[in-house]
């Protein structure tokens, strides 16, 4: 503890240089504390974004995955309802959702589009879906039992048919036995995935619709969605143990974007953080240089009184972690400040490359991350603390002591 | 035949090899460097200075079991020699700072060195306070060949055995006084008690300024806190490189006077590099060097 004492008083010794070394070694902290923060939001936004389109496991004939369909539900699941009463049992699992994936045209009497459908168990479905389905307007779909079935349209094929809530549109499309079945649909709603090109294409219909129209009791997969993300790998594994004859594959499989993203960020942040280490590091090493160079009699005279060089090292080593932790823990105040603020404030980041919609600009606050760069600066600072004093302290005593 | 405690032995000879055997007696830690020790001397030549042999921190008593030509054997002196130095020679680049310099100062001695500006004064202080080596010669201090001692080990015969007054009283600026004194405690791992601190600078007469750092302190007091702070592990020599030099006359006075007091009280042996005749004459013996030599 003594020790400790003389390396603070000799931090505050010049407090303005000390100061602003503190005050670079904070900046540069909180940069990479929020920048991070900010990479980490982006990581997990994406990763449930993925995880709730595709479920965290999707379940599905043995080669629905490898092959194509030659005609359509080929590759379906014919026993869904019993499969996913099974998977439930299972306290980890959330739910197990049916989808079923179809195309086909979609006309307003007046004009066709290509369309790519999904059935889905609408009560589900919207249910795990939450935030990121942003429907614009009427209603979701409902477990409906009025005559003329629903369509939810994403906004730029509605934008195409002239669509609104309550209009009657037709779909076509190829049924399991290769001929062609229409079916007439009332609008619900629209929505948007926020990808315009997906906008353009994508509708929902409820499964028992979907299958009506394909003529067909199957459904493609089986999205199952967990209590935890964090468990995919362990359910993929028991669920593969448990059913050995269907094809398994987790969200990370499915999800192109995330870690396209994921990379990316990591290289932007990476080579970021690193240079901001470095001006840190640098920052820290001049401090300590000058502070050597002047105190180079007295660390003569400390090593005349009997001091080990690699002591007069780690005096300085400590008033460099003192600096350092000082620094980092300003750092941590503010990003953490800035983090909590945005919570509150709501701003909005412009939308992404290939993506029409804002997301809101938050940041995370990681204990990992956090103590992973109060340790990162720390030891950068004491590296730089050993880099400016040891010649310093191996320098003959006698030259030390005669330093003007 | 029995030595004491503390022995210095004197043996000079005519025969050309004279060796002299001791039996460790006690049930003392056996040093290997003083189990055989074997002088050669010219024949008949008186060994000026003699070469001793020198037992010190010894805690048992030596017995000569067996001297080949006894004759000359010309007894012990009892008498304790800190520093032993044979034929010191130091060289900076071409320029000869001491040659072959032969000096044995004894345990409690004042010892004053004195010389004109690059004579070699602090060449010799730097050696003998182990801050600086030498090209050539023996030095022993207190039974310990310094020439065999790493680095490592200098330093911490520094820590142990020496205390140094600088001419710039060197206090570390960011310590208080008190931290000052308990900064050499600290370093050799003693637990630090106040009052034997609070104690020394009440007999060095700056007490009331324990809690003051040193740029608070006129000169003269900053060199008592050195003084104080060479004293406080109570080493067996302090080197003191013009402690007067930087102080008014009375101060200097005060100055001579605390270090006499405290040396005598400690049984410290000081060396003492100065140019005031008055320190010069309160000392033991002066020293003189010239040119690198001894006068």
């Amino acid at each position: 503890m003594k020790w400790l004492w003389f390396a603070y008083k000799n931090v505050i010794r010049n407090r303005r240089r000390s100061f602003m070394t503190i005050i670079i070694t904070a900046v540069g902290t909180a940069s990479i504390l929020i920048s991070s923060g900010f990479a980490l939001y982006n990581y997990d936004s994406l990763r449930e974004a993925s995880a709730r389109k595709s479920g965290h496991v999707v379940v599905a004939h043995s080669n629905y995955f490898s092959q194509e369909e030659e005609i359509p539900m080929e590759y379906g699941l014919s026993m869904h309802q019993t499969l996913k009463e099974a998977i439930e049992q299972d306290q980890r699992i959330r739910m197990a959702i049916p989808r079923l994936q179809f195309s086909g045209l979609i006309s307003n009497g007046d004009k066709s589009v290509i369309f790519t459908g999904t059935g889905v168990d609408p009560e589900r479905e919207f249910y795990v879906k939450g935030p990121f389905l942003n429907v614009l307007t009427g209603k979701i779909l409902t477990t409906t039992t009025e005559l003329t079935p629903q369509v939810m349209l994403a906004k730029n094929l509605a934008k195409q048919l002239n669509a609104d809530f309550g209009s009657s549109l037709t779909l076509l499309t190829t049924t399991t036995d290769g001929v062609l079945n229409a079916l007439d649909v009332q609008v619900q709603g629209t929505f948007s995935v926020g990808v315009p090109e997906l906008d353009k294409r994508l509708l929902f219909v409820a499964l028992p619709t979907a299958q009506e129209l394909l003529v067909t009791n199957k459904v493609s997969t089986l999205s199952i969605y967990l209590y935890e993300t964090k468990e995919t790998a362990k359910i993929q594994a028991t669920l593969a143990k448990q059913y050995p004859e269907l094809a398994m594959q987790p969200w990370w499989e499915q999800a192109y974007f995330y870690f396209k993203v994921k990379a990316l960020y990591n290289r932007i942040f990476g080579i970021l953080g690193a240079m901001i280490l470095l001006i840190v590091f640098f920052a820290v090493t001049n401090t300590l240089s000058m502070t050597v160079v002047e105190r180079t009699r007295e660390t003569g005279t400390l090593l005349a009184l009997g001091t080990l060089p690699r002591q007069i090292v780690r005096n300085f080593m400590l008033e460099a972690m003192i600096i350092a932790l000082a620094g980092t823990l300003l750092g941590m105040l503010f990003a953490a400040g800035t983090s909590i603020s945005l919570f509150f404030l709501d701003i909005q980041m412009p939308p992404p490359p290939g993506r029409s919609e804002t997301y809101p600009l938050y940041i995370y606050i990681s204990i990992s991350l956090y103590s992973l760069t109060t340790f990162a600066v720390i030891a950068l600072s004491i590296a730089a603390a050993w880099l400016s004093s040891h010649k310093a302290a191996n320098k003959p005593i006698v030259e030390a002591l005669k330093h003007v | 035949m029995q030595f004491g405690k503390f022995v210095v032995g004197a043996l000079r000879g005519n025969e050309e090899h004279i060796q002299v055997f001791f039996d460790f007696t006690s049930n003392s830690t056996w040093n290997p460097k003083l189990q055989l020790w074997t002088c050669l001397l010219p024949n008949n030549a008186f060994h000026p200075p003699p070469r001793p042999f020198i037992a010190s921190n010894f805690q048992t008593t030596l017995r000569l079991i067996k001297l080949r030509a006894p004759n000359e054997f010309m007894g012990v002196k009892k008498m304790s020699a800190l520093l032993t130095l044979e034929s010191i020679s130091k060289k900076y680049h071409l320029a000869q700072a001491l040659k072959s310099v032969t000096l044995v100062i004894n345990k409690g001695e004042f010892t004053a060195l004195q010389g004109p500006s690059g004579s070699g004064k602090s060449t010799l202080l730097n050696i003998c306070g182990l801050l600086d080596g030498f090209d050539e010669g023996n030095y022993h201090f207190d039974g310990t060949d310094i020439s065999r001692l790493t680095k490592q080990e200098l330093t911490l015969h520094r820590r142990e055995y020496l205390g140094f007054v600088f001419q710039s009283f060197n206090l570390i600026p960011v310590m208080t006084v008190f931290e000052n004194l308990e900064y050499p405690l600290l370093l050799a791992g003693v637990k630090v008690r106040r009052e034997p601190i609070l104690a020394l600078l009440e007999q060095a007469g700056i007490a009331k300024f324990v809690n003051h750092l040193p740029d608070q302190l006129s000169g003269g007091q900053q060199q008592r806190v050195a003084i104080a702070r060479a004293l406080i592990k109570k080493p067996p020599l302090i080197i003191a490189d013009e402690p007067t030099a930087n102080l008014d006359t009375q101060t200097a006075h005060h100055i001579i006077d605390l270090m006499h007091a405290l040396g005598r009280d400690y049984g410290t042996t000081f060396l003492i590099a100065t140019h005031d005749e008055r320190m010069a004459a309160r000392c033991d013996r002066t020293l003189q060097l010239i040119d690198g030599e001894l006068q």
